[in-house]
Formats: structure tokens, C-alpha cells, sequence
């Protein structure tokens, strides 16, 4: 190590190692696969190639036959539709295109989303009424806001919570969120295989009522599904699986014609239950890999378990977030409410509990198993949620 | 090494010739970064693999196409992670071997490989995003704040572990 001594007495640490690295950088092996042409074909299997439409282009006389049809129609419709409107023929009496108006009480702490009860109302909106009609009156579960939203974790609807019952590839339907200021809001995961709707998973879009015009849309890029929303005054928010964990995301819809993005969190693991109090959603999800964690963690006392659990807050008012991830759960049971959320985990006993194990002149779980064999004991954590603070409280 | 950026744009369009063109640019520095953050051909193969099939997915995202390899890097930066956080189950090695059966004996004096593995042993006892930070800014020749977007890390976590792991090798070196 001659040379790494002269290379430090000058304090060359860094040029050192780029030295001596740099050799062995420049003799390493690229393995052939992980070169372009290798990786070339994965990407064939995967992604393969489409063939392009064929190209119907018609003949001159033909086009000109097809346009003068097609004008024709058009030129006839417009009459008949001004004829119609003039003599009153009961076009506006048609029922209501497919918008259905619902009132969304998503400030309610209770639930993530309340509707109001649709059991004398048309079928929710549907742009494509043949395929796969969501009508929560019919499966008698009114509750339920929405029927993508409300699987909650526990357990009571069962089922993959980020699956969107009613969002069919390339955007043939699409589920509604709410309504709110005389627009309604509704999401559609896009066809990924669709090269005009493949970069963005998700699109909500926000339609006038009355008119059913699309007044404004937000294409979500990192999301793959839309589980929860909360729609207040002034805010949209929604939780979903993304390609990195679960993205939390608000926007401001005061003018629903152009909304702005307010902020955003992401989380690594998976979706466990999400919850809005006083303007600020809070967003649970455990994790199993801990690499993948970068937020501030702290670390549950007594656990065993290498695992996660991870809570984020997003501030609907101010865009604020917060995130921290509490190390040792081990997914035994997880309770959000308002003010607090509780961690129920498995660990080792308490000091406390074998001091007074031993001063009652009991064996200690220690004594009972030497070799570090003792029981685990349930613990519960409470994490206090004031607003974007999120702190451990106690563990008993 | 230069990104090509006409290649970038029509990648984006959606041409897997031309991003596998432009990948095959920056193929070696990745897969390097990935051997010396992991320690182990077989899994740098993987996570190289995986991060060529997630950015053709992507690339639509990129914005700057002169930052593609950056782009790139941190694409491989989260499976290098996914990867790690497999390993605090099953305790990752460094294996030394794997740099040195890729290194031709010819030609090599034998007090040179031994300078090489010595650095190679103390690199290894650094943990792999340590590593990771020290082959981007020594090798691959990032700053910190580079390195800070490419781990999505703040920029004084990326300072304070460089210049720890800076250390933690003059330490070990010294001792050699």
C-alpha cells in the first residue's frame, strides 16, 4: 500500500481510488446481456410491435361520393334538429343524457366518502351503458360512495382494492368521483397497449352538468388506479397504487375549468387505509421491503419484525406533506382515525413488564427460555396525527 | 461518451431501434455502477435488464433528452434498491471474485492486482448504497447534488455519506 500512502500524505484520497478503480473500471467485462441488442428483444416480447392499420385511402370519385353522403347526412340532421327545436318535438324531453348528480359528504371523518342515497336514481354515468353498469342501488350497498373507492382494508369488501370495477382499457368507461360546484368528476385508467393514452395511467375528467361537456382533464402519471377520493370545496384528492407505492395526490379545483395540482406524496409498500381530517389526508401503507424507504423513520420499541409501516399526510389547504415510516410493524392490525392512528405488532416483553415479573418473584421469560426463545408479546403503538406532524405517541 | 439526442427524441416516439441505440451508449457505465453497488454480476445483470425495460416504458417522462443517462441512472438507482432491501433477508456479499475473473491477467503486474483487490475489499465492506454513492461521484464523476437527483436523497444526506464512506476507506486503506 505504497502508493495509497504517498497518494494520502497529499491528501488524494478521492484521486487515489479514481486511480485504482478506474484500472479495474476499465477491465471489467460488460456482459453481453445487458447490451442494446440483447435487451432489444425483451422489449420485443413485451412490447410487440403493432401492425399499422391499413390505410383505407379511396379513389378520388369514391371520396368525393363518400363526402357528398356524408354532408348529406350532416346538412340533414342539422335541419331536421332545427326543425325539431322550432315546432317543439319533445327533444328536450329525452331523459338525462347519463350525468347523475351525487352529493359527496367526503368531509365526514366516518367515511371516506358518503353518497347520498341513490336508490331512486338512474344508474351512475356511464358513457357505455353495454358494458359492465355499476349500480350500487342494485347490490344494495349504498354506503359506498363510489363503487371503485370504497374497498376498505378491512377486509369488509374483500378483493384487490386498487381494482377499478368500472374503468375499462382505453378510457370506454369511466367511474365517477363526485359532483361538486355543478361539475362531476370521474376517473378512466387508459389502455397502456394505446399509444395516444399510454403515458398516462390514469385521466380524470370534469364534466360540466347539464351539458356533459369535458371541462377540464388531469392525466395522473403515476398512477395506476384510483382507490380513494375526497372532494371538498375547494380541493380533489385522490390515493392510489402507483409504479413506486401509493401516490396521494391533491389538486385545487376553485376554478374546476383549470385545476392545479396542490402536492403530492409517495409512499413504498402497500395500501392499507387512508383517511381525511380537517383538510388533511392521511395515507397508510405497510412495506416489506425497508430499502425502499427514504423518508425519516423511527423505530417501534419491542419489535422484531423488519418491516414498516408508513404514514403520509398531505395538507388539501396548503399542499403541505409529511412522511415517516415507523420500522418494526409487522402488518398485525392497523387503525386510522382523526387524530391517531395505532399499530398493533408483536415484539418482545416490555422492560417494565419484567421487572415487575421479577419482583414478584416470577421466572423471566429469559430465565424460562435461554436461548432467546421468549413469547412475543402484542404491543400497540399510538401515533399522534396533528395535522402534517406525525409522532409517536406511546406504546403500551 | 455522448447522448446521442436525435436518437433520444425519435426513442421517445416510441422507437425501440433508436432507444436501444442510445441505451447501448450508456450500457457499460450502468451496468458498472449497478456491479459495484451490488457486488455481484447476476444481480447487476438483473436490475440493468429491468431498468432498460422500465425507462423504454418511461421515456415519454423525459423531459431534457441531454439528461437521459442521469435519467437512466436513477431509474437503475430504485431497482438497485428494490434489489438491496431483498438482501437484508438473505445478506448480500461483495464478491470480489466476480471483479477479478473479469479482469485479462496478461500484462498485469501482480502488485497492481493486489493494490486493486485491496481497494475492491475495503470498498466491499461499505454498505451498498455507500458504495453506490462513491462510484457515482469517484468513477462516474457526478456531484453531489447529481447524485442527489439520481437517488432522490437530499443533497446533505448525499455529502455527510460520501464524505463517511470517503473516510471509512481512508480508515481501512490505512490499516492495509
Amino acid at each position: 500500500m505504497a502508493g495509497y500512502q504517498d497518494e494520502r500524505d497529499k491528501n488524494y484520497e478521492v484521486k487515489y481510488l479514481r486511480k485504482v478503480l478506474g484500472e479495474v473500471d476499465e477491465k471489467i467485462a460488460v456482459p453481453d446481456s445487458v447490451r442494446g441488442d440483447a435487451l432489444r428483444c425483451k422489449l420485443d416480447n413485451i412490447y410487440p410491435d403493432v401492425p399499422a392499420a391499413p390505410n383505407k385511402k379511396s379513389g378520388t370519385r369514391f371520396g368525393l361520393h363518400w363526402f357528398s353522403l356524408q354532408s348529406g347526412i350532416s346538412y340533414a340532421a342539422a335541419f331536421a334538429l332545427i326543425v325539431g327545436l322550432f315546432y317543439g318535438l319533445g327533444f328536450n324531453q329525452q331523459p338525462e343524457m347519463n350525468l347523475v348528480e351525487r352529493n359527496m359528504a367526503l368531509s365526514d371523518p366516518n367515511a371516506s366518502l358518503q353518497g347520498r342515497d341513490t336508490s331512486e336514481e338512474p344508474p351512475l354515468l356511464l358513457f357505455n351503458q353495454d358494458e359492465d353498469v355499476i349500480d350500487p342501488a342494485a347490490s344494495g350497498d349504498t354506503s359506498v360512495s363510489s363503487p371503485a373507492l370504497p374497498v376498505q382494508p378491512d377486509g369488509s369488501a374483500g378483493g384487490d382494492p386498487f381494482a377499478n370495477p368500472g374503468g375499462m382499457g382505453g378510457g370506454g368507461v369511466s367511474t365517477p368521483l363526485g359532483t361538486q360546484g355543478g361539475y362531476t368528476y370521474t376517473w378512466r385508467s387508459n389502455d397502456a397497449t394505446d399509444p395516444d393514452k399510454g403515458e398516462f395511467p390514469v385521466t380524470i375528467d370534469i364534466v360540466q352538468d347539464g351539458s356533459a361537456v369535458i371541462a377540464a382533464q388531469i392525466d395522473i402519471p403515476d398512477m395506476l388506479g384510483i382507490t380513494d377520493c375526497y372532494l371538498t370545496d375547494s380541493s380533489l384528492s385522490v390515493v392510489g397504487a402507483g409504479t413506486e407505492g401509493v401516490v396521494t395526490r391533491s389538486y385545487l379545483i376553485a376554478t374546476p375549468w383549470a385545476p392545479e395540482e396542490l402536492g403530492f406524496t409517495v409512499q413504498p409498500g402497500g395500501y392499507i387505509s387512508s383517511r381525511i381530517h380537517q383538510d388533511v389526508i392521511h395515507t397508510v401503507t405497510y412495506c416489506e421491503e425497508p430499502g425502499l424507504i427514504t423518508c425519516e423513520t423511527e423505530e417501534l420499541p419491542y419489535s422484531v419484525s423488519q418491516n414498516a409501516c408508513i404514514v403520509a399526510a398531505l395538507d388539501t389547504a396548503t399542499g403541505g406533506t409529511a412522511q415517516k415510516a415507523f420500522l418494526g410493524a409487522d402488518n398485525e392490525k392497523f387503525d386510522l382515525y382523526n387524530l391517531s392512528m395505532f399499530i398493533s405488532y408483536m415484539g418482545t416483553p416490555g422492560e417494565e413488564e419484567e421487572a415487575s415479573q421479577e419482583e414478584d418473584g416470577e421466572a423471566s421469560p429469559e430465565a424460562e427460555h435461554p436461548e432467546g426463545t421468549a413469547p412475543l408479546k402484542l404491543h400497540i403503538a399510538q401515533i399522534r396525527l396533528d395535522k402534517t406532524d406525525i409522532t409517536l405517541s406511546s406504546v403500551s | 461518451m455522448v447522448i446521442d439526442i436525435k436518437l433520444v427524441e425519435t426513442a421517445k416516439q416510441g422507437d425501440k431501434d433508436s432507444f436501444s441505440r442510445v441505451y447501448d451508449s450508456i450500457a457499460p457505465d450502468l451496468y458498472k455502477v449497478a456491479l459495484y453497488t451490488l457486488g455481484n454480476s447476476h444481480d447487476a445483470e438483473d436490475v440493468v435488464s429491468e431498468a432498460f425495460i422500465e425507462a423504454y416504458k418511461g421515456i415519454t417522462k423525459l423531459r431534457d433528452p441531454t439528461s437521459f443517462k442521469s435519467w437512466m441512472l436513477k431509474i437503475l438507482s430504485v431497482r438497485c434498491k428494490r434489489k438491496i432491501s431483498e438482501y437484508i433477508k438473505g445478506k448480500n456479499v461483495f464478491d470480489i471474485d466476480q471483479f477479478l475473473t473479469t479482469l485479462p491477467d496478461e500484462g498485469d503486474v501482480s502488485s497492481q492486482i493486489s493494490e486493486q483487490v485491496t481497494v475492491l475489499q475495503a470498498l466491499g465492506r461499505l454498505n451498498a448504497q455507500e458504495r453506490q454513492i462513491v462510484v457515482l461521484s469517484v468513477l462516474q464523476g457526478y456531484t453531489s447534488k447529481e447524485i442527489s437527483v439520481i437517488l432522490g436523497s437530499p443533497q446533505g444526506t448525499v455529502s455527510s455519506k460520501l464524505h463517511r464512506s470517503l473516510a471509512k476507506l481512508k480508515g481501512m486503506l490505512e490499516t492495509e
